[in-house]
């Protein structure tokens, strides 16, 4: 285990160095940050003296060899716009995307499992068409549609929700900013969950269907049934567990869908996150924050895909133990 | 004298970026500006200036205005306001980067006494007090030593703040809210404000921020994108509040790269072929202002009898005449997240162009990359939007038509490569005028001259559309800067 | 006392008749053996009584009771109490029949566990105890290997321990060598056998191997297309077979080829869904078919205790009678 993860590790930094190069190389493309800096009237030469200060005017080689020198003491660079280092900025706007990210999962599992074991032990039910109808629907309609056909309705129409924020959080040791911890906070992180979850429920419902339907056909659920198991027990411990070792690869995969998603759940509902953080760095071209974000996802990547590997070896026994053969 | 105190929440598309209000110059920035410090005078909604800092001024000679200080304002520190704070102030302006343009005419304040000073220009200046309406004085004992303005990093200045304003800073969270709440000791005790606390948040979703108001999360939007009035103006609770700005959006024909374009009859016909009152009714939904001139009504140089011309028939006789009936092919490019609706009139305009068979390739952009793009001048047609900072016709002559120049920095977004020697005469002329009468005939020339060359293609004026609750008295504060007063915002009871 | 009985037993999947119509018993301490080839439907009636026919399959028999205890109509609740402790099975392949994200050790206990319940200590020393019985070395520490970590030979007498855990009265065994190494299979051979006679079970050995069946079973039925078409002693069967099918199984044996360039086969292939000949189901193969054969369905002739469904059972010699 532990030469496994000395070996993600090192993979983590070469694609850490790859993406953080890759973000370098672009930047010219991304526009002009001192234009987004200074006002319309500031002439072309005060520009120009800003843009050398900046240090934008070096090759780009000598910018990256810059960069890296200071990554390796700590220092990922200065937001242009929160003039502060990027890390604090990212670190700060951290907690708010990590929880609507863990409600929304939470929402997923609490919706996928039962639905798809229901679906697959009773197929012919008009209850599982609806659910298949509604996984369908789920996978072809985008995100924005879903969030603001919530927000419509459950903010305007009703009057239930709130429509944008996070609204108050509680200091939990002084470090992380929860909203999970009061009402408040917890309304307004209903909607954009629920969003989220909307978008990713359907394809593990269908994941969940299809193989828990292969895996009830194979001999040893057979042999359960022969056994004179209680059927709750054949299907929740015997097959469930069979059943959610792709579910948990191809949950790995769709994280990084989630990364995506929770940008533009973050836009709508201008949730403080790092995925709203990112879109007005772009606009702005905050360049050291964009940088350090894209760092960031492929940190986050690489640490969730490495998760994802660990739990599936401690469920599935055949990764972890060396069969006989 | 308050009675009723009130919490306002207003939504904006983006928070400002600095508490520092010499930092930037831009429209979020001056409106924080106004809330949180007071400014030297102040545009009056007639467009006329009306005292704050400065009770009453004279012209001791042609280059020297002298200012008389209120006696009684204290900043939020508790220092007295005196004229060391002017001098302070003004020193500082001169070195932003942002303000240093603007007060290149000042020559130097000196301190007459406590309570006045004389503010000293390089030339005859028409336009000073345009520009001490930007003088918001800071309390110098405050920032004394730790004042050096830094654009992309933290200073002192730009996270602490000592005004005289209506408001003082309470609680900020960048990118999320900055809470204001009402300084008990303001000067202005005339003032009909009762908002206790003021919240400015950021929501950069047009959707997002008028679902807000509409569910009562907010009480004041702005700006209301032209797809969403019909909605605002359909709910009872809500109201909307639309002026026409004073920011011109138009179309700049390159002469330089196109030789085409240097044939007035080709220029005159796309004047004529661009409908601008279509495109207002159509994409603006009726908001705005069709332009057929650079200068708005507000504005000295407008000439009222000027209008937007669209007239099809004669476009093409003007084309044929110029010998270019089978048309030719030019590339554009326009900004998609500047302006109001500026990828779809850029559509609109070119759509309009290819009646008179010129084949327009448009490109958008980003405003990130487009005014990269933009000092490139790397397409044949140019979109551009210019709001002038003096609020006076002459800077936008001075930008957008004169002759380029790299050393004064005149004509910096003159992508049209117009260079009239008659026309930059008049605007330096124009410059040192003080004498009224004279002056609003040499820009109404530079106007007609401008109109009657077709340099440029204007389109309309940009709209400036608020939308709040029924009880918020907007109407009172909001201005064709788009500047509110939020200090003197009166809300009823709910 | 019978343990089980079989009356006219049919189980359709839609048109298709996979077992048409059987009828056996077995009693208490008795090795009953059913041959067949693949398709003959012997798989499947074991299936019916374990109550593993899903929808689209469909159950009908005149009985079907164990233990005097009718099957068909008893509430689900008791049955499941009766499946893997009273009537227990053993499937073909033991690699694939065990849950491969649970221990072996599990797995046992669980059995138990639904049957018998007890605590923690004392599943475990059962479980071990069952381990040492089907002959597994150092039971201890298997309890914790994972399935996949286990043998061919080893994971059939996990099946068998698991199966013989709860004491059943009779243990259906489909198959339960052919997936096994030859030297594997004597040793589970001898393994159920033993157990078979200790416990006084009824086993009923389901196989394709006669001269398996014929070594450790006493009663016999052979099986083809769903019916069948001989039953009886075991050693009656195999030395004086009465049906031609029978015949022809035990000549295609190696065996029986011994100096001759091919196996004896019948030419054609068993009857499938949609090519079941109007009479007699072996009609179109038979060398011995007459018309009368294939127009007309033959009834069992002979005594309850050796039945043979034919128009013209062979005699003595091996030959259809006149």
């Amino acid at each position: 285990m532990l030469s496994f993860i000395g070996r993600r590790l090192l993979q983590a930094m070469f694609v850490l160095l790859i993406i953080s190069f890759v973000s370098f190389m672009i930047q010219d493309k991304m526009g002009d940050p001192v234009r987004q800096m200074v006002g319309l009237s500031v002439t072309l030469e005060q520009r120009e003296a800003l843009q050398q200060e900046l240090g934008l005017n070096d090759p780009m080689l000598i910018q990256y060899g810059r960069f890296l020198g200071r990554a390796i003491q700590g220092d990922l660079g200065t937001s242009y716009y929160y003039k502060e280092p990027t890390i604090d900025v990212i670190a700060s706007r951290l907690p708010a995307t990590l929880e609507l990210s863990f409600a929304a999962l939470v929402l997923v599992v609490l919706l996928a499992i039962p639905l798809g074991v229901f679906a697959a032990i009773h197929p012919k039910n008009i209850l599982s068409r609806a659910v298949l109808l509604f996984s369908t629907l789920g996978l072809s309609v985008p995100i924005f549609i879903v969030a603001v056909f919530l927000m419509y309705f459950f903010a305007i129409e009703w009057g239930l929700l709130p429509s944008f924020g996070r609204g108050e959080t509680t200091s939990v040791f002084g470090l992380w900013q929860s909203g999970l911890f009061n009402r408040d906070g917890l309304q307004h992180l209903l909607l954009p969950s629920l969003s989220l979850a909307f978008v990713l429920t359907p394809i593990f419902i269908r994941l969940i269907r299809a193989e828990m339907m292969d895996v009830l056909q194979s001999d040893y659920i057979r042999y359960a049934w022969a056994k004179g198991i209680s059927a709750p027990r054949i299907y929740f411990i015997h097959a469930l567990k069979n059943t959610m070792l792709p579910v948990i690869t191809v949950g790995g995969i769709q994280l990084g869908t989630l990364v995506a998603y929770t940008i533009l759940t973050e836009s709508i509902f201008q949730w403080p996150g790092m995925g709203l953080l990112f879109m007005d760095a772009v606009t702005r071209v905050d360049v050291p924050l964009i940088s350090t974000y894209l760092i960031f996802v492929g940190v986050i990547f690489v640490v969730t895909n490495t998760l994802v590997d660990v739990v599936y070896s401690l469920v599935n026994p055949r990764v972890r133990i060396p069969g006989y053969s | 004298m308050v009675c009723l105190a009130v919490d306002l929440r207003v939504a904006l598309d983006a928070d400002p970026i600095s508490l520092d209000p010499h930092e930037q110059l831009s429209e979020g920035g001056i409106q924080y500006s106004h809330a949180v410090f007071d400014p030297l005078v102040r545009w009056r909604q007639d467009g006329t200036f009306e005292p704050r800092l400065a009770v009453s001024w004279e012209l001791k000679d042609e280059r020297t205005l002298r200012l008389h200080l209120r006696q009684d304002v204290r900043f939020h520190t508790g220092n007295p306001l005196t004229a060391e704070d002017v001098l302070f102030t003004i020193e500082r302006l001169k070195s932003s980067i942002d303000f240093k343009a603007l007060f290149n005419v000042v020559r130097n304040v000196d301190k007459i006494d406590d309570y006045t000073v004389d503010i000293h220009t390089n030339h005859a200046y028409p336009l000073l007090l345009n520009i001490l309406a930007y003088v918001f004085v800071i309390d110098k004992t405050f920032y004394e030593g730790r004042s050096e303005i830094v654009k992309f990093g933290q200073t002192f200045a730009s996270t602490n703040v000592s005004g005289s304003g209506p408001f003082t800073v309470h609680d900020r969270v960048v990118g999320q809210r900055l809470t204001l709440i009402r300084n008990p000791d303001y000067w202005d005790t005339q003032s009909v404000g009762n908002v206790e606390q003021l919240e400015l948040l950021p929501i950069r979703s047009d959707s997002t921020r008028l679902a807000a108001l509409l569910t009562g999360d907010v009480d004041v939007i702005s700006p209301v994108a032209p797809i969403d009035i019909a909605r605002v103006q359909r709910t009872p609770n809500v109201k909307l509040l639309a002026l026409t700005g004073t920011r011109i959006v138009m179309l700049q024909m390159n002469q330089a790269r196109r030789e085409e374009f240097q044939d007035i009859r080709v220029r005159r016909a796309m004047n004529l072929a661009v409908n601008q009152a279509l495109i207002v009714e159509k994409i603006l939904r009726g908001y705005g202002e069709p332009a057929g001139q650079l200068s708005s009504s507000a504005f000295w140089g407008h000439v009222n009898n000027l209008v937007p011309q669209s007239d099809l028939e004669q476009a093409r006789e003007l084309m044929k005449e110029a010998g270019y009936q089978d048309g030719f092919r030019v590339t554009m490019m326009a900004p998609n997240n500047r302006y109001m609706s500026d990828e779809r009139v850029a559509l609109a305009a070119s759509a309009m162009l290819a009646k008179i068979n010129i084949q327009v390739d448009l490109k958008t952009f980003p405003k990130a990359q487009y005014f990269q793009f933009f000092d490139q001048q790397a397409a044949d047609i140019m979109m551009l939007g210019w709001q002038s900072d003096t609020f006076d016709s002459n800077n936008i002559y001075e930008f957008v038509l004169a002759c380029r120049d790299a050393d004064t920095g005149m004509g910096a977004y003159n992508a049209g490569r117009v260079c009239d020697r008659k026309l930059d005469d008049a605007i330096m002329l124009a410059n040192q005028e003080m004498d009224v009468a004279q002056r609003v005939a040499l820009l109404r020339g530079i106007e007609m001259r401008a109109v009657d060359k077709a340099w440029v293609i204007p389109l309309y004026w940009q709209p400036i559309i608020w939308a709040s609750k029924q009880h918020v008295d907007l109407e009172s504060v909001v201005n064709f800067l788009n500047f509110p007063y939020w200090g003197d915002l009166h809300v009823s009871a709910p | 006392m019978s343990l089980l009985k079989l009356e006219n037993l049919s189980v359709t999947f839609g048109q298709f008749r996979a077992v048409d119509q059987i009828s056996y018993t077995v009693n208490e301490g008795e090795v009953l053996g059913i041959v067949g080839e693949s398709g003959s439907g012997k798989s499947v009636s074991s299936l019916s009584l374990m109550g593993l026919i899903d929808y689209p399959g469909k159950v009908s028999a005149d009985e079907l009771s164990f233990m005097e205890q009718d099957l068909l109509s008893m509430p689900e609740t008791q049955r499941r109490k009766i499946t893997g402790s009273d009537i227990a099975m053993i499937f073909q392949d033991p690699m694939t029949s065990l849950n491969p994200c649970y221990t072996v050790g599990y797995q046992i206990i669980e059995a138990l566990k639904t049957h018998q319940g007890g605590t923690k200590k004392e599943l475990k020393t059962r479980a071990i105890e069952l381990l040492n019985l089907v002959g597994i070395p150092a039971p201890e520490s298997r309890l914790s290997a994972y399935p996949h970590q286990l043998s061919g030979g080893m994971s059939q007498r996990v099946m068998i321990a698991i199966a013989i855990g709860c004491n059943p009265k009779l243990l259906i065994a489909d198959e339960p060598t052919t997936a096994l190494d030859v030297t594997i299979q004597a040793q589970i051979i001898d393994l159920l056998i033993d157990l078979q006679k200790q416990k006084q079970m009824g086993l009923v050995l389901i196989t394709h191997d006669l001269a398996l069946v014929a070594e450790v079973a006493h009663r016999v039925i052979v099986m083809y297309a769903g019916q069948i078409v001989e039953s009886g002693p075991a050693s009656e069967v195999f030395s004086t077979p009465k049906h031609p099918y029978t015949q022809a199984l035990l000549a295609s044996l190696p065996e029986s080829a011994a100096g001759k360039a091919r196996l004896e086969a019948l030419p054609g292939v068993v009857p499938g869904q949609y090519d079941r000949p109007k009479g007699c189901l072996l009609s179109p193969r038979c060398p011995y078919a007459t018309d009368h054969c294939r127009n007309v369905v033959p009834d069992n002739q002979g005594p309850l205790e050796r039945q043979v469904k034919c128009h013209t059972p062979l005699d003595t010699m091996g030959r259809p009678a006149a």
